[in-house]
């Protein structure tokens, strides 16, 4: 695959599909960028395939805006996104407040 | 990333150009060793040669529906490469264009015959001669003209749509050892095609929204993949290579 040097975003990357997405892509060499609602979770998958955690909200307008600019500040350009984070299986992970931790699984 | 092929046996029939060559190229650049199958020896030769000689590729020439043709390939592939992991039923024949309505009987069946029946055939003596007791995956080049109508070339349509349903049957009867996968390409730029497309390239690609007909690469990274453990857990499909053609409705 010739994804070296490519800059990419996988949101719900903190576990999962999605982990699995960002490990693949930095295995065949793309710069990653690792996003999720848990921000542990997400500097966890970083740390391992050598990517950078920008932790947000992809599911808000609000959150995309910060991903997309602060991605971008890494990456340079962002070649790649994958829209990964999504729900539907198991409680929603949305914080329900502010300082309560993320409840369950982001992808 | 390591070679997705190394150490892995291909059989590709009708392999001498085209789409055939294409998959055979791109097998053999991720590590494959490949037996190549079509009529003429000449065209095969030129291919082994372009694919790095005897340590990369062997050749059998023969008809694909020809069953001592079948045996001798899986044989030379045996003997040459000591397995037979990976299949490509990529032989396909289009001899008449015209109405369904006109179509000669004798012509229709030999399309039944190479483009389903000896795909079929290929399948049975790979999985006798390997796959049945080691696994393997095979992958059948189907058409879009087997997704829907298309005018002048019906029945091939019908013959390739009988081998994207036979995929998924076969699928289900060789699972899970072997993997059955097929690809339906729209136009794609070979020789095979090129009464459909020569002097009028560009109004034909203006209806594809990726803005270009298909080339045998296109469909050589696709085959490589659903060969590939990368598709590990895909069997029975048959992916749809058209640039985007058919979600507008054309081709």
């Amino acid at each position: 695959m010739k994804l070296s040097e490519r800059g990419a975003v996988v949101t719900g990357a903190g576990n999962g599909i999605g982990a699995a997405l960002a490990r693949r892509l930095a295995g065949a060499g793309a710069r990653v960028v690792v996003n999720d609602l848990d921000a542990a979770a997400a500097r966890a998958v970083a740390d391992e395939i050598g990517g950078v955690a920008v932790p947000g909200d992809a599911a808000s307008e609000e959150g995309v805006t910060e991903l997309v600019a602060e991605a971008g500040a890494h990456l340079g350009a962002i070649d790649l996104y994958v829209a990964n984070a999504g729900v539907g299986v198991g409680p929603d992970p949305r914080p329900r407040s502010s300082t309560g931790n993320c409840p369950g699984r982001s992808t | 990333m390591t070679s997705r092929f190394g150490g892995r046996t291909a059989i590709v029939t009708g392999a001498s150009r085209g789409i055939g060559l294409g998959i055979a190229r791109r097998l053999v650049d991720e590590g494959a060793r490949v037996c190549l199958t079509a009529r003429g020896a000449e065209a095969l030769d030129e291919a082994v040669e372009a694919l790095g000689g005897p340590d990369h590729a062997v050749a059998v020439p023969g008809k694909a529906d020809d069953p001592e043709h079948q045996d001798a390939a899986i044989a030379t592939a045996m003997e040459a490469f000591g397995s037979v992991d990976l299949l490509v039923n990529n032989t396909g024949i289009n001899p008449v264009f015209g109405r369904l309505i006109d179509l000669d009987p004798s012509a229709a069946r030999k399309m039944v015959e190479v483009n389903v029946l000896s795909a079929l055939a290929w399948v049975r003596s790979a999985h006798k001669a390997w796959m049945g007791e080691h696994g393997g995956a095979v992958v059948n080049v189907s058409s879009i003209a087997g997704h829907q109508p298309a005018p002048g070339i019906g029945f091939y349509g019908a013959t390739k749509a009988m081998l994207s349903h036979i995929t998924a049957d076969l699928a289900v009867e060789l699972a899970p050892d072997v993997r059955v996968n097929g690809v339906a390409p729209a136009l794609v730029k070979t020789r095979f095609a090129s009464a459909l497309y020569e002097g009028r390239e560009k109004e034909a690609a203006a209806a594809y929204p990726l803005g270009r007909l298909g080339v045998p690469e296109d469909v050589a990274g696709a085959v490589a993949f659903l060969l590939s453990d990368d598709a590990a857990w895909i069997t029975g499909r048959t992916l749809v290579l058209d640039g985007g053609v058919t979600l507008t409705g054309g081709f």
